[in-house]
């Protein structure tokens, strides 16, 4: 039977590991660039922001930096076994080939030597010696070439041995193991904020998968971003809107009323597991995680929307007055009314909120400061204003703080 | 008033390296699996499937946070731009009342 050759392509081998090099190469050069941002980010860009970016790329960083380093010790693992195939390859065709040669030759041989042994002819028989020379020379001619290509599947073995003990190695390198599983849930689930809330209330809950809610995922590394930089601008430097304002730009839908009722959302189920003694434990109790405050917000923008329940009334309402009968005293009525509707939404909408929010903590307080900003409340008088007028009457000129007309510039809210 | 040092341009161009990333690592666990066969019948064949595709899981979640990544990168870059500009212009003699 004729000895197998061995299989394999180096050429083919080569290339996986010059692809994987490259490849390991770049995740190297990426993971050096992270770092180097990253630095420069923890160092320089003092903002919420730039501290959620270094989050993220150090959440994703000892991932990266695995991967490269399998892939560039499984390109060095390769070069080997490719530089072995090629070798063995060439020594077992070498074999092979003589093989191929020799084993007709020591049939014919044999044959020949046969026919001799079994004629009456004495001649012929004379001849039967050098046959079985012939077929013994072939014999010895065809064992060594099998016993080279033995060789060199032998000499490819050994190679494959190497490389597969080098590449099971690297199959303990952690890179499969739960903590990175953990860490990038971790970070996915950071960067992806309300999206991530959505996700938990998804197919398997009772709620079911809305636009509105494909809407808010969409739209939640939208928020996580505007509520970095509406901290950044809006949190530790509360004068400056308009950039909070250009940077809410970004998210725009119901997140804000997820992230709104999600702050102001309170925890009374925990009230109810045990009186509290002291205010601070009261405090404590009150205290949802972030997730469960993007469900709540989630579920209550859902009661809103879909259920039609309505909002509480305001706490602080605006007693009307009767209008003017004649035009000119109109429009003064109009500015009038406008501008303390709108102190009493703002009060009612911002300040109210804002103590319910600080009840519940820092975290509270930061998604309503990002419910504001997304809201395009920078300027909380002609916003709430906005939310007076909408749907009611005719868009008209709105009162500003300052007494004087100016058209709306921000759409209200959203609840 | 906030200090921005940060290079809105380079942290753009690096998310859209990242985000680039995510799609390089997919291929080449794909490439590599098919080409595998190259190997020959050894034990190497099935480890490198395994040292390119035991993280597959992994690699999803790594693609997806290698996306987010460079898209909030690129987006971070985007939006401190405008902040930039906002100051700048706030800083100027016709900037507003912040």
């Amino acid at each position: 039977m004729r000895p197998l050759p061995v299989e394999g392509d180096a050429g083919v081998v080569l290339a996986i590991a010059r692809g994987l090099g490259d490849q390991g190469a770049r995740l190297t050069a990426t993971t050096r660039a992270l770092e180097g941002v990253s630095r420069t980010v923890a160092q320089d860009w003092d903002s919420p922001a730039g501290a959620a970016f270094a989050a993220r790329a150090a959440a994703v960083l000892p991932v990266v930096s695995r991967i490269a380093t399998r892939y560039a010790a499984a390109a060095a693992a390769l070069r080997p076994l490719a530089e072995a195939l090629h070798a063995a390859q060439a020594s077992s065709a070498e074999a092979l080939a003589e093989w191929d040669d020799a084993w007709p030759r020591f049939l014919a041989a044999s044959e020949a030597m046969a026919a001799s042994q079994d004629g009456a002819d004495p001649g012929r028989q004379a001849q039967a010696a050098g046959h079985r020379a012939v077929m013994l020379a072939q014999h010895e001619r065809y064992t060594c070439a099998e016993r080279r290509n033995a060789a060199a599947h032998e000499l490819w073995q050994q190679a494959d041995e190497r490389c597969a003990a080098v590449l099971g190695h690297l199959l303990g390198d952690g890179l499969a193991d739960p903590w990175a599983y953990d860490a990038l849930t971790a970070t996915s689930r950071e960067a992806r904020g309300a999206g991530a809330a959505v996700d938990l209330l998804g197919p398997a809950t009772w709620l079911p998968r809305l636009k509105w809610l494909d809407a808010v995922g969409t739209a939640g590394d939208a928020v996580a971003l505007v509520a970095d930089a509406a901290l950044l601008v809006g949190y530790h430097q509360g004068s400056s809107g308009a950039l909070a304002l250009r940077a809410a730009s970004l998210a725009t839908g119901p997140a804000s009323g997820v992230l709104k009722r999600g702050a102001t959302a309170t925890n009374p189920a925990r009230r109810l597991v045990a009186p509290v003694r002291t205010r601070a434990e009261a405090r404590a109790r009150r205290r949802m995680p972030v997730l469960e405050r993007f469900k709540a917000g989630a579920r209550g923008e859902y009661d809103h929307r879909v259920h039609g329940i309505p909002d509480p009334p305001p706490r602080h309402p605006v007693a009307l007055t009767a209008p003017p009968r004649t035009l000119p005293g109109a429009a003064a009525w109009v500015k009038g009314q406008a501008k303390a509707r709108a102190a009493a939404c703002a009060r009612t909408a911002f300040l109210d909120d804002w103590a319910l929010a600080s009840r519940g903590g820092p975290a509270a307080r930061r998604m309503l400061v990002a419910a504001w900003t997304v809201d395009g409340a920078g300027d909380p008088l002609a916003s709430g204003a906005n939310r007076l007028v909408a749907g009611r009457e005719p868009p008209y000129q709105v009162a500003g703080p300052d007494g004087t007309d100016h058209a709306p510039r921000h759409p209200g809210p959203t609840r | 008033m906030t200090q921005i040092r940060v290079s809105p341009e380079e942290v753009a161009r690096l998310g859209a390296a990242v985000a680039g990333l995510a799609d390089d690592l997919r291929w080449s666990a794909d490439h590599t699996r098919d080409d595998a066969w190259a190997l020959g019948r050894g034990r190497s064949r099935p480890t490198l499937v395994e040292v390119v595709g035991d993280f597959e899981r992994q690699r999803l979640l790594l693609g997806r946070a290698l996306a987010e990544l460079g898209d909030v990168a690129q987006r971070a870059g985007g939006g401190y731009v405008a902040v930039e500009a906002d100051v700048g212009q706030a800083m100027g003699s016709g900037g507003g009342p912040w």
